[in-house]
């Protein structure tokens, strides 16, 4: 089942990569298309009670369960979520939500929202929301619904008086609902079979938008039911037109297809790398989808078993691109419980399958539990949590450890790196603040008062989290 | 939130290491496990003395089993039953065991057959067994559905196909429910899909007599479930005098039902998706948790205690506390005025049952699924990650041992069942292991647990309320005769005895005579309903009825099939080309792949051919075919294969040929399955309709550990159309 596969894909946050993105230029699962949970911004809280309200610029209600953002960008924050909340007034039941507010007050702005899918929990889990955190720019956000569409959206909604198109035939048009440019259906026009739901976190380059598509296993777990559709597409950002589809891993995908692309350029050449549901790293050239390297993260005796308790992992966690190699682990749907896992350093510069060539170091087995999060790395230290409740701090060289901690909880987010600290949310709801560097050393603990499956983002001085139910801006106020 | 600093620290702290010498001369209490949670239903035991620490490597470990265990042992005359799964490869299976409770010496396993599910292999046997004390047979309810009375030396008193016989439903969770015993009954629950009023797929209860396997009453409390898979186990109370089972619902109901009866006495809408915990009933007064949607509130997970004197819809007047608590899938447990709490991340919470505040909080790790045992001032619990914890209990818990229980290969055993205490030891299945944990010293003594302490049942007036026509439903033999008796209930539950109804029948051809005894039409298959009349009272009982073989159908029917097909809901006779067939269409809602059961569900040695025709809808392609025994012949569209398999998740016995095989063109399917001493075999052929019948099978597989008979269906996978038509089955003999 899978209260979350999709979460995990989706948890959001920052980024600063080696590639020369400005960060002010969009937002998006992972700050940057190098999707390193790291973050430039300073004068961060080291610690706040929301219980009191100590550090607590606003706070706002969103749905039950929230898998998706924050993101902030253009002066609002985003956040992919269910109908729990009922925000939007008339409109009651299952339903999935992208969520906007003012990132200054707080104020609730609008929001997008997606009838479930007909064939219920095998393509669209019940009450899991939208769990693509969005990348937005210009004026756009752009994600991928619980119906499996892609989505190009208005920031402003509503608000601004207009309906953009070319879409133009919105059913709620009031001014807190969602302005929809245009949407592309991944099961409509191209057979995508998502497994338990669509939770791609898209990403841009250039005018190409990519994303997974959640294609998978039936309701048996066995079959495949559509291993001609795609795992992974590029779309025309401006005309929602296809620009290239893949469907490599087809018949070998495991499980289902959640984890989220990312961007590097290699010595001048670009790549788009994409974990693929059965365990490989797929990286194309983006313009073209022309396959550059492949990589299989699982040992070749490792062994997929029904239920969880195998040895062969698929990958949820995002690659991160660093100093030209991707970073990223392996791991299952939480419900299939802890287990072995591995964290691995991939070198981005040879061609073809390079799975017995390209491995720079890893930590596996015994070494490193499953884990659904994304790395943090930051000055040549690798941060990466694991679903087991691990948080480790690895020399980003050598993978030797520096530390660990234990937040004795499971984590689907990831950890989060700004202003020298280090931020990571567990399922108890418990934020750990610990000081960036070789030496372990907890700055404070405080619990948020629901479960947080998603990462911290940092904008403007501010840090933004979300946990299942509640969005809160956090900071030292004027 | 309480900080964490109590407990937090994995690492095993000796807080005190009082060392009571384990005395061997004060009594001890001995006595059985009776039931998953006990003999009183709260996961207590008056055990004394019990060990404080044990190790995997031998510490107080009195013996040790290789045993794959996902459930809770049940201890009973000397002997542990437990439910898990064994083998590889083709001898993959589930399995109840007994084993000397004293010695660990295996005594028998029963194999728990799983087939035409897709529940996978490592969540076989989640599900505990009961025991009924008076005549020591053991119930078993498999993943794959099928009901098991076993005695003691594991003989089968009585089975059912819940599955072919009622349309249970497997899905891929493998949530299955623990039977309960209660007086002569022995009670089950499920999501059912089977026929006429009980086609709609809704959670519901079947009662059973536990000697014979009659089916005594059905009864559906609820509307559409949210979850396929649950596992809220009933509990029996007594309350206002009335005699009440108590459990949650895939509706996301709490449910108190008459135990006689089935009838509805209150309900307590909890949350918006399915519940997985077991009720605890103290008094009057019901706990109950959950950690899904709340139906009034955008935040997840909620304990509650609810006020279980209330007749109707009580969700709105008799709800006593509520607490954030997200029990999820664990259950609570009660003793000396406290409640014990766990959540779904495995933090224990020792909480007033007077208002639901806790008075400590302890974590045991990360994962909760299983249930506190509380006895000799102590907390046993077991945690997913194989931690087993040991805690002292009193203003503060005191860490006394834990445990973490691994694999050969240095991963944690997963462990999802609850201790179970008996004979002064603790009994603990895992998936490394089954274990036997006490004092290597203490003499072993087997007695009999106490009954369940209920209060004392209001007689209630000797007036008729309700009647009920037992056996509830019947699978007979078109021409044969059933035996159907109406019983009359007081308003309590109480059971007034047999009355003399006058009879009747509706739909069903054939007669039914003044001692209610039916005999049906023997010239056709049919099903419909037998009711009985009692001065105003009136009452109905079911009947499938079917014709011995060879059967042969042609769909040529008005309306949308037979009424005595099992799981039809999803498929319709539709005309095509001119002829009638059976249509298995692209579904508006839910899942494209479903199966449907056309005959008896003990038919075995014959052979099931049928003609189908497949489609296409852009890249996708129809699967579809035929079943037979408990085994599939399943023509794959987009793999182009053909495929033989019993257990769908696991592919135990399965093989598959490449087949060609073109879409929007009919074929005829032959299916033949073989019965031998030692293994059945199934063959399978397919050839174009109209095509000379090819003298070689197709396909070919052998079974050794085979499924003995089962009903003749149809199965098919349907992103476009998929239809059957002119369906033969015939006896191989």
């Amino acid at each position: 089942m899978n209260r979350l596969t999709l979460a995990l894909a989706t948890a959001g946050a920052l980024t600063l990569g080696s590639v020369a993105f400005a960060s002010n230029d969009a937002a998006m699962f992972g700050n940057t298309p190098s999707r390193n949970m790291v973050s430039p911004e300073t004068g961060l809280l080291s610690s706040w009670d929301v219980d009191e309200g100590t550090g607590v610029l606003w706070r706002q209600k969103v749905g039950s369960q929230t898998y998706a953002g924050p993101v902030v960008f253009d002066g609002k924050v985003f956040v992919g979520t269910n109908n729990e909340g009922t925000r939007r007034e008339g409109i009651e039941g299952d339903k999935g939500v992208l969520m906007a507010f003012d990132e200054a007050t707080g104020e609730f702005l609008w929001q997008a929202t997606h009838d479930k899918l007909g064939a219920g929990r095998v393509n669209d889990w019940p009450l899991q929301g939208v769990c693509s955190t969005p990348f937005v720019e210009n004026g756009i956000v752009y994600y991928v619904s619980n119906q499996a569409t892609v989505v190009a959206a208005d920031i402003d909604g509503f608000r601004d008086g207009k309906n953009d198109g070319p879409k133009v035939d919105e059913k709620l048009t009031t001014e807190i609902d969602a302005d929809i440019l245009w949407e592309y259906d991944l099961i409509g026009e191209l057979d995508v079979f998502p497994h338990n739901l669509a939770a791609g976190s898209p990403l841009i380059a250039g005018d190409i938008i990519f994303t997974t598509t959640g294609n998978g296993v039936d309701e048996g777990h066995v079959n495949i039911p559509s291993p001609l559709g795609p795992s992974f597409v590029a779309i025309n950002k401006n005309t929602g037109e296809l620009v290239w589809e893949n469907a490599a891993p087809g018949k070998a995908i495991l499980h289902g297809t959640w984890s989220n692309p990312a961007f590097g350029v290699v010595n001048g050449t670009e790549q788009v790398a994409f974990p693929g549901g059965d365990g490989w790293l797929y990286v194309f050239e983006p313009k073209t989808g022309h396959l550059l390297w492949k990589y299989d993260l699982n040992p070749k005796d490792s062994k997929w078993e029904l239920g969880g308790s195998g040895t062969r992992n698929n990958v949820i966690s995002t690659p991160v691109f660093y100093k030209n190699r991707f970073y990223l682990g392996v791991g299952q749907d939480p419900e299939h419980g802890e287990g072995p896992g591995g964290f691995f350093a991939i070198d981005a510069t040879l061609e073809g399958d390079v799975t017995d060539k390209a491995k720079v170091w890893s930590v596996e087995g015994e070494e490193f539990n499953r884990t659904i999060s994304t790395a943090a790395i930051h000055d040549g230290i690798v941060y990466i949590a694991d679903l087991s409740g691990f948080l480790y701090a690895m020399d980003a060289e050598t993978g030797e450890k520096y530390w660990t901690y234990d937040t004795f909880a499971a984590i689907w987010g990831s950890a989060f790196v700004a202003d020298g600290k280090v931020y990571l949310g567990d399922e108890d709801g418990d934020v750990v603040v610990l000081k960036a560097g070789k030496t372990k050393e907890v700055i404070s603990e405080q619990n948020m008062g629901s479960a947080i499956y998603t990462t911290p983002v940092a904008n403007d001085g501010k840090l933004y989290i979300v946990t299942r139910s509640e969005l809160f801006a956090l900071g030292a106020g004027d | 939130m309480l900080p964490r600093s109590l407990n937090t620290s994995r690492v095993f702290v000796a807080f005190l290491l009082l060392l009571v010498p384990l005395s061997l001369l004060t009594p001890l209490s001995a006595e059985d496990w009776i039931a998953w949670r006990g003999a009183q239903q709260d996961g207590t035991s008056d055990a004394k003395n019990l060990v404080e620490s044990w190790s995997q490597e031998g510490e107080n470990l009195i013996w040790r089993q290789d045993f794959i265990g996902r459930s809770t042992p049940l201890v009973f005359n000397g002997r542990v039953f437990v439910q898990g799964r064994a083998g590889t490869g083709i001898d993959e299976r589930e399995l109840v065991a007994a084993f000397d409770a004293e010695t660990g010496e295996q005594l028998w396993e029963v194999e728990i057959k799983a087939f035409l599910t897709t529940v996978p292999y490592n969540r076989a046997g989640w599900a505990s067994p009961a025991a009924d004390r008076e005549s020591g047979t053991i119930y078993v309810q498999g993943v794959g559905g099928m009901f098991l009375a076993l005695d003691e030396d594991g003989n089968t008193v009585w089975e059912k196909s819940l599955l072919e016989e009622y349309g249970r439903y497997s899905g891929y969770g493998g949530r299955t429910h623990t039977p309960l015993v209660d007086e002569d009954q022995v009670i089950i629950s499920n999501i059912t899909t089977g026929w006429g009023k009980l086609g709609a797929p809704r959670h519901r209860y079947y009662s059973f007599d536990k000697r014979t396997g009659e089916l005594l009453w059905v009864s559906t409390p609820g509307g559409q479930p949210y979850d396929l898979n649950t596992q809220s186990n009933a509990v029996i109370a007594v309350i206002n005098g009335q005699r009440l089972l108590v459990g949650g619902n895939a509706d996301g109901h709490v449910y108190a039902l008459k135990t006689r009866t089935g009838e509805k006495v209150w309900e307590f809408e909890l949350s918006k998706r399915g519940i997985n915990s077991t009720p605890l009933v103290v008094g009057s007064t019901v706990f109950i948790g959950h950690s899904e949607e709340n139906i009034d509130e955008a935040v997840l997970g909620r304990t509650v205690a609810i006020d279980g004197s209330g007749t109707g819809d009580v969700t709105g007047t008799h709800e006593i506390w509520r607490q954030p608590y997200k029990m999820g899938f664990p259950s609570p447990g009660y003793h000396d005025g406290r409640l014990y709490v766990m959540d779904n991340s495995a933090n224990l919470y020792a909480v007033n049952p007077e208002n639901g505040e806790h008075f400590w909080e302890y974590s045991l790790g990360t994962v909760g699924k299983s249930a506190p045992v509380i006895a000799d001032g102590k907390i046993y619990a077991t945690e997913v990650n194989g931690r087993v914890h040991i805690v002292g209990l009193g203003d503060e818990p005191v860490r006394l041992d834990m445990d973490e229980v691994e694999m050969p290969n240095g991963r944690y055993a997963e462990t999802y069942g609850s201790p179970a205490i008996a004979y002064g030891r603790i009994y603990l299945a895992t998936e490394e292991g089954l274990y036997c944990i006490g004092d290597k010293d203490r003499e072993f003594e087997v007695s009999p647990s106490p009954a369940l302490k209920l209060p004392a049942e209001d007689r209630g007036s000797d007036k008729p309320t309700v009647i009920r026509v037992m056996p509830a439903e019947v699978e007979m033999t078109a021409g044969g005769t059933a035996d159907y008796r109406a019983v009359a209930f007081n308003e309590k539950g109480r059971q007034l005895g047999e009355v003399d109804a006058s009879w009747s029948l509706d739909g069903v051809a054939g007669s039914i005579d003044e001692d209610g005894v039916l005999t049906t039409a023997g010239d056709r298959s049919q099903a419909g309903e037998i009711v009985a009349k009692f001065g105003e009272l009136e009452a109905r009982a079911r009947v499938r009825s079917f014709t011995g073989l060879p059967v042969t159908e042609t769909f040529d029917i008005d309306g949308r099939g037979r009424a005595y097909w099992i799981g039809a809901g999803r498929y319709q006779v539709t005309e095509l080309d001119g002829e009638k067939v059976l249509e298995k269409p692209v579904a508006d809602r839910g899942l494209l792949r479903s199966k449907m059961f056309i005959g008896p569900h003990d038919l075995e040695n014959y052979t099931i051919t049928a003609d189908v025709r497949g489609g296409q809808e852009r890249r996708r392609k129809t699967d579809g075919g035929l079943i037979n025994s408990g085994y599939i012949l399943d023509l794959f569209g987009i793999d182009q294969k053909l495929e033989i398999r019993s257990w769908t998740a696991e592919l135990r016995m399965a093989k598959s040929v490449p087949f060609e095989w073109e879409m929007d063109v009919w074929y005829t399917m032959k299916m033949r399955v073989d019965q031998f001493p030692d293994k059945a075999v199934i063959y399978g052929k397919v050839w174009k309709r109209g095509e000379p019948e090819p003298d070689e099978w197709t396909i070919t597989a052998e079974d050794t550990r085979p499924v003995r008979r089962g009903a003749p269906g149809v199965q098919a996978y349907s992103p476009a159309s998929f239809y059957f038509d002119n369906v033969r089955i015939e006896s191989n003999s």
